[in-house]
């Protein structure tokens, strides 16, 4: 089931009225309904992969049962591998199989040998790689003693599945998010109607902006041979905010959805578009990712201790995993590994912790200097994100080359030139509401509580009116693939 | 949780209550250019008393037939994609105001074969009641076809395949902001769009309820019967154009139908046994229906005169409108 369907339209309010009328008096029963209402959610899109999501709950709980009566560290970390090599290997089979198969036959074939292995017909379950990072987070932690191992199954079993976020994020921490299943919940007023603002925001974002710059980025994308530099340029700023419509949306529809039901989660996107320099756009965009590579792999690995060059080696190590991880494809990895090479600059001059505040804080306007570069990084921005949308490296290689040739000069001429005009008075309008509410945790937290109800209400409506009328042809989102 | 649930309900019944109003009063406004021309034959037929003779067709009958070189004493109330449903319910309705001397129906043959527009057009147009609606799709169940479907197989699966067309008909027909949101959409890059449908209302009107597709000074392209070698009339179109020669009948009006013609690049290409089966169903109809002046044959005129495939150009309706005055309707 997706956020912006007819079907989740109706799933919600069924799901949030009896949760907070039917099983309000109790919490296991409470828990026990999110875990229905999660395992309908995803079986909504392929039931047969229910399985594999019970499977995994079954593993990290059994785990997290051991460890808590284990005391032998030779057994622990035993008990730790189990979890980590169950979880990880489902990931790498269903995502990475085919990938390391094709790499590997064309590596033998190159040195003359002819390996006959052909693909497998795979389908990638929606999600995997969401919630193997979650139920990891659960054992290292539990492992690490940093968490008390949960005896309550249902608890946990809501943990894992838990639909807002279940297929595309925030990949929530257990130690955050697994509390507050063992408390009670009581029905709060003033955050339910700032869940209902953020999920309108979601929406807008998703269904007004990136399904519309879907359209466009797509085109050029795919008919990349026919178009000039200066179209494709458009096309990769129209999948610059294609990406950040669709994931940050996608994010404030779960998290919008999660507060409705009583539970908090991490913010995702704190507007990277207005980042300075590339370590803010990525202590800003897909927070709980990079947090989470941070925690897991970049400290394990010995972080910033160990010098400069240990310092470069983890950085590089862990973008080129994030790459991997968004998808079994070199045009990953080089992204990846291009968001290295921008931020290497930064750490060889320790000047990655530079921005740590919101740009402009408590003005209306940035300064001349903080334009220019909040320009740069934007720019450096969307040439990685050429490399993440082309079909392969050479794609991206062909796309570059013709926006770096004469043609970029040329003016952009395609189909549909009215439209594509109406989406970018809308990225505008995007970018101009997310500026005034940047302090906040999402575009419209802030500005609307100035706002007389009158106003406020006409806002949502007229919201809701884009939503419904301008929504671009359906886009599954984005991250579901990863 | 009352105060939530009253408060969300309280914005989205204002959303509603503001969209429904919209939809309901706003047509000309956000509506594609289509529907000024159906809106103006649906005026006409509820609000015009004069006795004028009557065009009723699709869109190749609402450029051929201009009653302003025709004959001042026409009035052409074709729209496009019209089929005989939609001729059926014009007339009826018609009817029960005045009964005209003459009328002139005139279908392409590919909108005897499906009513590609009857959930678009038809039914998100407002022409028919709920009772007319539940008419047509019992008659659809009881010849089991899908008639707005265009292909061989068109056929209620079951009962549940009924009842699922029956409830997107009423849909369709309830002014669900849903169902317009593609016509809102593109409002909102073509702000100019109001203007041109107000425009296209006023000149259907200036002109006898005639207007024009097709700009080109030549078309050589195929219309869409040219390109498909069975002729396969639709039972429940059958079925209305049967109703509708029935209703002529009964009011004693003097009828002509008249196959516009196609230009002559489609004409050759037509298939001979597209032609064998076209003239097949009509020569049973002319059986039927002996009193109808029959001018159904297919023919042609040069491309030149031709503004796009299917429609005639400026040039086209002056050649046409001469030939029909001087040996059809003399």
């Amino acid at each position: 089931m997706v956020f912006n369907s007819i079907d989740f339209a109706i799933f919600l309010p069924i799901v949030f009225f009896l949760y907070w009328l039917v099983t309000n008096s109790n919490l296991k029963l409470q828990n026990a309904l999110i875990v229905a209402a999660s395992y309908l959610f995803y079986g909504w899109w392929d039931w047969r992969f229910l399985s594999l999501i019970l499977f995994s709950t079954i593993v990290d709980y059994s785990v997290g049962v051991a460890l808590s009566k284990e005391e032998n560290q030779a057994k622990r970390k035993t008990l730790l591998w189990i979890s980590i090599l169950i979880n990880l290997g489902f990931l790498g089979f269903f995502k990475y199989y085919n990938f390391f198969l094709d790499n590997f036959v064309e590596a033998f074939s190159f040195f003359g040998t002819k390996i006959n292995a052909s693909s497998l017909d795979i389908i990638l379950p929606v999600g995997i790689s969401f919630y193997t990072f979650q139920t990891l987070s659960y054992s290292i932690d539990v492992y690490k003693r940093e968490l008390e191992p949960t005896k309550d199954f249902i608890a946990f079993s809501a943990f894992v599945s838990f639909f807002p976020q279940l297929v595309a994020g925030p990949i929530e921490r257990a130690t955050d998010l697994l509390p507050q299943f063992y408390k009670k919940r009581t029905f709060d007023y003033t955050k339910a109607v700032d869940g209902m603002r953020q999920i309108l925001w979601g929406l807008f974002k998703k269904v007004v902006i990136a399904d519309n710059c879907a359209e466009y980025a797509n085109l050029f994308f795919n008919n990349s041979d026919q178009y000039p530099g200066s179209t494709l340029t458009l096309g990769a700023i129209f999948f610059t905010f294609q990406i950040y419509g669709d994931f940050s949306g996608y994010s404030d529809i779960a998290i919008g959805t999660s507060r409705l039901f009583g539970f908090s989660l991490k913010q995702n996107f704190n507007f990277p578009y207005f980042s300075r320099d590339i370590a803010e756009f990525w202590r800003r965009w897909h927070i709980s990712l990079s947090t989470w590579f941070r925690d897991y792999l970049y400290i394990p690995l010995g972080g910033s201790r160990g010098g400069t060059w240990m310092k470069i080696r983890n950085t590089f190590i862990i973008f080129i995993v994030s790459g991997f991880w968004h998808g079994a494809n070199w045009t990953f990895i080089i992204w990846g590994a291009l968001n290295a090479l921008y931020i290497l600059p930064l750490l060889l001059t320790k000047n990655n912790r530079n921005n740590l505040e919101t740009v402009a804080q408590g003005k209306l306007l940035p300064t001349l200097k903080e334009t220019s570069l909040i320009l740069i990084t934007f720019i450096l921005t969307v040439f990685a994100w050429i490399f993440f949308r082309a079909n392969n490296v050479s794609h991206a290689i062909s796309i570059i080359s013709e926006i770096l040739s004469p043609t970029l000069f040329t003016v952009p001429f395609f189909l549909g030139m009215s439209k594509a005009l109406m989406t970018i008075i809308f990225i505008v309008f995007l970018i101009l509401i997310e500026w005034v509410g940047r302090e906040g945790q999402y575009g419209i937290s802030t500005i609307l509580t100035t706002w007389n109800r009158p106003v406020r209400y006409s806002f949502y409506c007229f919201l809701t009116f884009l939503i419904l009328s301008f929504s671009g042809n359906e886009q599954e989102f984005i991250y579901f693939q990863f | 949780m009352k105060n939530f649930t009253y408060k969300t309900a309280l914005v989205s019944l204002l959303f509603i209550t503001i969209m429904t109003l919209f939809i309901t009063y706003g047509k000309m406004i956000y509506n594609s250019p289509e529907y000024p021309m159906w809106k103006s034959t649906m005026d006409y037929i509820s609000t015009n008393t004069n006795n004028h003779n009557i065009i009723i067709g699709d869109s190749r009958a609402l450029v051929s037939f201009s009653p302003k070189q025709l004959d001042d004493n026409y009035y052409n109330l074709a729209v496009g994609g019209g089929t005989p449903i939609e001729g059926y319910y014009f007339l009826k309705k018609l009817l029960t105001k005045k009964t005209p001397k003459k009328l002139i129906l005139s279908f392409a043959p590919c909108h005897l074969e499906c009513a590609e527009i009857f959930y678009d057009r038809t039914l998100k147009y407002n022409l028919l009641s709920k009772k007319e609606i539940d008419e047509v799709l019992s008659i659809s169940k009881k010849l089991n076809e899908k008639f707005y479907i265009p292909d061989e197989n068109r056929v209620y699966t079951s009962t549940t395949d009924y009842y699922k067309e029956y409830l997107t008909a009423m849909v369709y027909s309830s002014n669900c902001f849903t169902v317009y949101r593609p016509e809102l959409s593109v409002l909102l890059y073509t702000p100019s769009r109001p203007f041109k449908n107000f425009d296209t209302y006023k000149e259907i009107n200036t002109n006898g309820g005639s207007y024009h597709f097709g700009t080109a000074n030549s078309s050589s392209q195929l219309n869409i019967e040219s390109t498909t070698s069975t002729f396969l009339p639709s039972k429940v179109i059958n079925h209305y154009l049967n109703k509708t020669l029935d209703l002529t009948t009964q009011y004693g009006i003097e009828v002509y139908y008249i196959t516009a013609p196609f230009n002559l690049s489609s004409y050759q290409n037509t298939t001979s046994n597209y032609i064998t089966e076209y003239n097949l169903y009509f020569n049973k109809l002319k059986q039927q229906h002996p009193n109808i002046t029959w001018y159904s044959d297919i023919s042609f005129l040069n491309n030149n005169c031709f503004g796009d495939p299917s429609h005639l150009n400026t040039k086209g309706v002056q050649e046409y409108s001469k030939h029909l005055k001087n040996s059809i309707l003399k």
